[in-house]
């Protein structure tokens, strides 16, 4: 570990730090309608949307209403990215004329896109028209991304709202945060993503001899419209395949700075635009504490681990680091910066190889995942999942005590915990049962890249990921019809089947009156209750993922120490 | 019967999973409701 590669990480993060007031200043302001700097531009083109889609912005809707808007929008978006993809040849901005694209293929694409996962079963540049990247896997950035924002505000409106049974209008927050949050920050950051030398364009791809006399296609086309978005709605999937480890998407030190910074941005501006909700802001501090020790560990552990480098290659007598997978002009500390921020939050992005990483390097990303991605987290799903984290928080400091639980004033009872258990639940399901069946199928085996415990790694890596709707992977799992379907269902339903329980949770919150505080109370904003926070998340995913990890990257770090690998 | 490489035996069977999967889904904000 070097001085200069802790600096990186410090410069990433104080930068992340001084975005969060202003950031979730605005977001509070844009999301209760009040007047920001840039409404009188936006103004007009979201009161046009609401009447060309004939929605009344001042018609609120209950839980279940705001559920099945959620549902229907990604059941839409799912047929119309489906129905591109399997049509791309018959359609414009395709000058490399590239097919359509298998039905498997197709499918697990767009939920992949709509459930903001952007797992990648393909390779973007040798696969994807322009229109596709555009219109298709670029348009489901935005509104997927814009969808978690606008469940996480609904969810803060339950809980500072008292005696109410609406949470707000599904398709109003949506709107919002797209051309009001995520648009502006696109353009401004696709601007400065061009001046770093990320193409735009719509040209077919140049051939370029290289100096063995070989002829080399050289991709481009409109990626640094896709590339920030890509970050700052945490989606991850990349234009190309080697995504943000290719020059063209991360051509410099400040790309990758950009890349990160935004990648934590409104994750970590969420939690004070929560402060602002309940009109606590030691409220929204505590989970940005919490997030941030669960950050700075992985950090340590990771970048530790790859610093370390791998016994085995020192026992040839080459000392150093683990450089295997990595961009040499990011070094070890970037990139284990990368990846750890990559899976705090649901980004999935990467700029080096995961699979490629130390057996301890690499469980720290997928540990990340397996917490429920609540470290700042995916734009909107990381509030909602650490608010699930803290409802059993409380609940089991309540039962520390002997007090019926609450959380700013409100009593958290039996329907709340059942619903955040059942949230918590349903993650691991999703990941481990499929993880288990595959571990016995051919086809589940057939086209991993990695055998013995390293396989088992990158297999439950990869149902780790598309659980949680991250999208990163140890490289090298190729597509089949099993893994194509087996996935596309995990990513769905690791999406919604959350989605919908916090949305309960909100609508059983809405409701419920104040009680007042007393000197019993547990108090959510010490360091008590941060610790505390931080120990049941790190528990529940330990306990549940634990036994699994054992098999894959936990032996196989014990056995890299005796110099065996796998 | 149709092989299961079939792309059209494939597209007609992705299509009938997925009605399924969002009808389970509207099943499962029913099944929230009565928690």
């Amino acid at each position: 570990m070097t001085v200069i590669g802790w600096i990186q990480a410090a410069v990433v993060f104080g930068l992340v730090c001084l975005l969060v007031k202003p950031a979730g200043i605005y977001m509070a302001r844009v999301f209760e309608g009040d007047r920001v700097f840039l409404t009188p531009v936006l103004g007009p083109v979201e009161r046009l949307i609401y009447r060309v889609s004939r929605i009344d912005p001042q018609r609120e809707m209950g839980w279940k209403g705001y559920a099945f808007a959620v549902i229907a929008f990604s059941l839409v978006g799912f047929a119309y990215l489906y129905a591109l993809l399997r049509l791309q040849a018959f359609l414009p901005l395709n000058p490399q004329r590239f097919g359509n694209l298998a039905p498997d293929l197709a499918w697990n694409t767009a939920i992949s896109f709509v459930t903001n996962t952007n797992w990648q079963f393909y390779g973007g540049e040798s696969t994807m028209s322009y229109l596709s990247q555009m219109a298709g896997l670029a348009w489901h950035n935005f509104v997927s991304a814009g969808t978690g924002i606008a469940i996480a505000i609904a969810l803060m409106r339950a809980l500072a709202r008292r005696g109410m049974t609406t949470i707000g209008n599904f398709w109003v927050d949506l709107t919002r945060a797209c051309i009001y949050v995520l648009l502006p920050i696109a353009v401004a950051g696709a601007l400065l993503l061009l001046w770093q030398g990320i193409p735009q364009n719509f040209d077919a791809y140049p051939a370029a001899t290289t100096f063995e006399g070989v002829t080399q296609s050289i991709p481009q086309g409109p990626m640094a419209s896709q590339e920030i978005i890509k970050e700052l709605g945490t989606n991850g999937g990349g234009f190309v395949n080697a995504n943000s480890a290719a020059p063209w998407e991360n051509p410099t030190g400040l790309s990758d700075l950009i890349e990160l910074v935004t990648m934590f941005m409104l994750g970590g501006a969420l939690t004070y635009t929560f402060g602002r909700y309940v009109k606590d802001q030691r409220q929204g501090w505590a989970l940005f504490a919490a997030m941030t020790v669960l950050f700075a560990g992985g950090f340590v552990v990771a970048y530790g681990a790859e610093a370390a480098g791998n016994p085995a290659i020192h026992a040839l007598g080459l000392q150093g680091g683990n450089m295997e997978g990595k961009e040499t002009r990011f070094g070890i500390a970037a990139s284990a910066l990368f990846a750890v921020m990559t899976t705090d939050t649901s980004c999935g992005a990467v700029n080096a190889m995961h699979d490629s990483f130390t057996a301890l390097g690499g469980l720290v990303p997928m540990f990340d995942m397996q917490m429920g991605e609540v470290v700042f987290g995916g734009v909107g799903s990381g509030f909602y999942g650490i608010m699930y984290d803290t409802v059993l928080t409380v609940f089991i400091a309540g039962l520390m005590v002997g007090r019926t639980p609450e959380y700013l004033g409100k009593k958290i009872e039996r329907r709340e915990v059942l619903l955040a258990i059942l949230a918590a639940l349903i993650v691991p399901v999703l990941a481990l049962v499929p993880a288990g069946i595959a571990s016995v199928l051919p086809a589940g085996l057939a086209t991993l890249n990695n055998g013995g415990l390293h396989g088992f790694s990158e297999l439950l890596y990869a149902y780790s990921s598309m659980a949680n709707n991250n999208g990163s992977a140890f490289a090298g799992l190729g597509p089949n019809l099993w893994w194509n379907v087996s996935g596309g269902i995990v990513m769905l339903f690791g999406r919604i089947a959350i989605i919908v329980p916090v949305l309960a949770l909100a609508g059983s919150l809405v409701g419920k009156q104040a009680v007042a505080t007393t000197a019993g109370t547990f108090r959510t904003t010490t360091p008590i209750f941060v610790a505390l926070l931080i120990g049941v998340i790190v528990i529940v995913g330990a306990l549940t993922f634990f036994p699994a990890d054992a098999l894959g990257p936990i032996v196989e770090h014990l056995l890299s120490l005796q110099g065996r690998t796998f | 019967m149709p092989s299961f490489t079939n792309p059209a035996a494939v597209e007609i069977g992705l299509l009938v999973l997925s009605a399924l999967s969002f009808w389970l889904l509207d099943r499962y904000v029913a099944g929230c409701a009565k928690i």
